[in-house]
């Protein structure tokens, strides 16, 4: 089955400015973004992201890796649809329950491995994690009690195995003296 | 858009396409969805972003044109297409009796200045464009025979480019003489830069292209508005004055004959040089494909006596 959406995570620098020019890049050619997830990595200096849209052309997500890998700000981009990858969001929600309900809530959220992270007057807010139809899922069985807030968090991606390809391109893009980002000497003269 | 009549022919009709290091952009295609319908495509760029991006081609290689096609020559095999190439001839010959060259005319086309402007350089120059009409001519006209030497604004078409960048090709001093080519509406944009063209005594040569009109959008307005010129008639300053003003040589030429003679004068002078060639205010860029046409379906340049007939005011 052709898969509906999008997902590739990109490796760029840390610095302010650069959400913005990724960002204006999908606009300017015209994606449509689903989620989109930034946060620090393993390596002071490099944030990671994890963008998903629902591009179904091939050739323009095909376009879409190589435009972002094509800022100056981008160490790496992988397309991570098509290959092993742990997919996963986090979703908050508050729900407010009667005390004869309560037990039911507790049953819920134990059968989804979420918890219950607060508590008071009424009002409950369930902490989830999990791949989309896990947290969709959990999501319609919660309607039963009254949702007063929901949030989900977007998807974060990582591939699976070692991947010590990954590991070698950003140790070769990000170290001192890589001309990687240069461009070749053949296209300046 | 202004290609030649008989490369866009072929294009259509080819059974075998080899895009080495272009983009397929509207400029170049005419209507996407009917541009060289038959033929296979192999596409050649560095930049893994462009492959399938305008057009869908059969093959798309990643890489440096220099590398790819180094690996690839040894593996052709010489073949003869004699019917195609004689019918690539024929197009040609369509070509041929179409160019404003090769009509007789005691006017001054923009055509001509840059044809001789190229036999004094002896094509040699490191020409640098404006954005307009005599962008096009130039494209035209000024045959390319040495890699990186036309510095011209294309996807960006950024009017007022010219003269900056002229000046700033003659601090890279790679040593060819330097020709600037730009027309009476662009100059204008960045006409302040003879100021420091002179003071840094940038050798710089100018020929200013000026036929009263901001031109290419006049022949918009022209073809495919009625010739509802709406604010495409410029005023220009006296230029021979202003060059006096900014202190740099200047000259005027209105008469063909006396182009080559201005350019080698004009090149000799140590410093920046202006020459003001007054040209046929009503000239057109041919052969011309309409925004959205296909690409086959052009406008030929009429014969010189047929060009200017329903024109007259």
């Amino acid at each position: 089955m052709k898969k509906t959406e999008h997902t590739i995570v990109a490796f760029v620098e840390d610095e302010p400015g650069v959400l913005n020019r990724v960002v204006s890049l999908l606009r300017r050619r015209n994606y449509n973004i689903k989620s989109l997830v930034v946060g620090a990595t393993e390596r002071p200096g490099l944030s990671r992201m994890t963008i998903v849209t629902d591009e179904k052309n091939s050739h323009r997500r095909r376009g879409m890796a190589a435009n972002i890998q094509k800022l100056v700000n981008a160490y790496t981009v992988e397309d991570v649809t098509e290959v092993p990858a742990v997919i996963r969001e986090y979703m908050l929600a508050k729900v407010t329950v009667s005390n004869g309900d309560r037990v039911d809530l507790d049953l819920l959220t134990r059968e989804y491995g979420a918890t219950i992270i607060d508590s008071e007057e009424g009002a409950v807010i369930v902490e989830a994690t999990g791949y989309d139809m896990e947290i969709s899922s959990f999501i319609e069985r919660l309607k039963k009690f009254e949702i007063v807030e929901l949030m989900r968090s977007g998807k974060m991606a990582m591939r699976r195995g070692s991947h010590e390809a990954l590991k070698a391109k950003i140790e070769q893009m990000t170290s001192d003296d890589s001309s990687a980002k240069t461009l070749p000497q053949s296209a300046l003269h | 858009m202004h290609g030649a009549y008989w490369a866009n022919h072929a294009i259509q009709k080819a059974d075998l396409l080899i895009a080495c290091g272009m983009r397929f952009d509207d400029r170049v295609t005419g209507k996407i969805e009917t541009y060289s319908p038959n033929s296979k495509k192999i596409h050649i760029d560095i930049d893994p972003s462009e492959l399938n991006k305008n057009v869908e081609v059969d093959v798309g290689i990643r890489g440096d044109l220099k590398s790819v096609l180094t690996a690839l020559l040894p593996k052709i095999q010489e073949v003869k297409h004699d019917a195609w190439t004689e019918k690539i001839k024929e197009w040609m010959q369509i070509s041929h009796t179409r160019e404003i060259l090769h009509q007789k005319s005691d006017k001054l086309f923009s055509a001509f200045v840059i044809r001789d402007i190229w036999e004094a350089t002896k094509g040699n120059a490191l020409m640098v464009t404006d954005v307009g009409q005599h962008q096009m001519t130039v494209a035209q006209y000024y045959y390319q025979d040495n890699p990186n030497s036309l510095l011209t604004s294309g996807g960006l078409g950024t009017m007022g480019y010219g003269l900056p960048a002229a000046i700033g090709a003659s601090f890279a001093g790679r040593g060819e003489d330097i020709w600037l080519v730009v027309g009476d509406g662009g100059i204008q944009m960045t006409i302040q830069e003879l100021a420091t063209a002179v003071q840094e005594n940038a050798n710089i040569n100018i020929a200013l292209i000026n036929n009263g009109y901001l031109g290419m959008v006049r022949q918009w307005q022209e073809m495919f508005y009625d010739n509802r010129f709406s604010q495409t008639p410029i005023s220009s300053p006296d230029f021979l004055k202003i060059t006096e003003a900014y202190g740099l040589k200047g000259y005027r030429v209105s008469d063909r004959k006396d182009v080559i003679s201005t350019v080698l004068e004009a090149q000799a002078h140590e410093g920046p040089t202006l020459i003001e060639f007054v040209v046929e205010e009503l000239e057109m860029v041919y052969p011309m494909v309409a925004a959205g046409a296909d690409l086959d379906d052009m406008y030929q340049r009429p014969l010189v006596e047929e060009q200017f007939s329903d024109m007259e005011v």
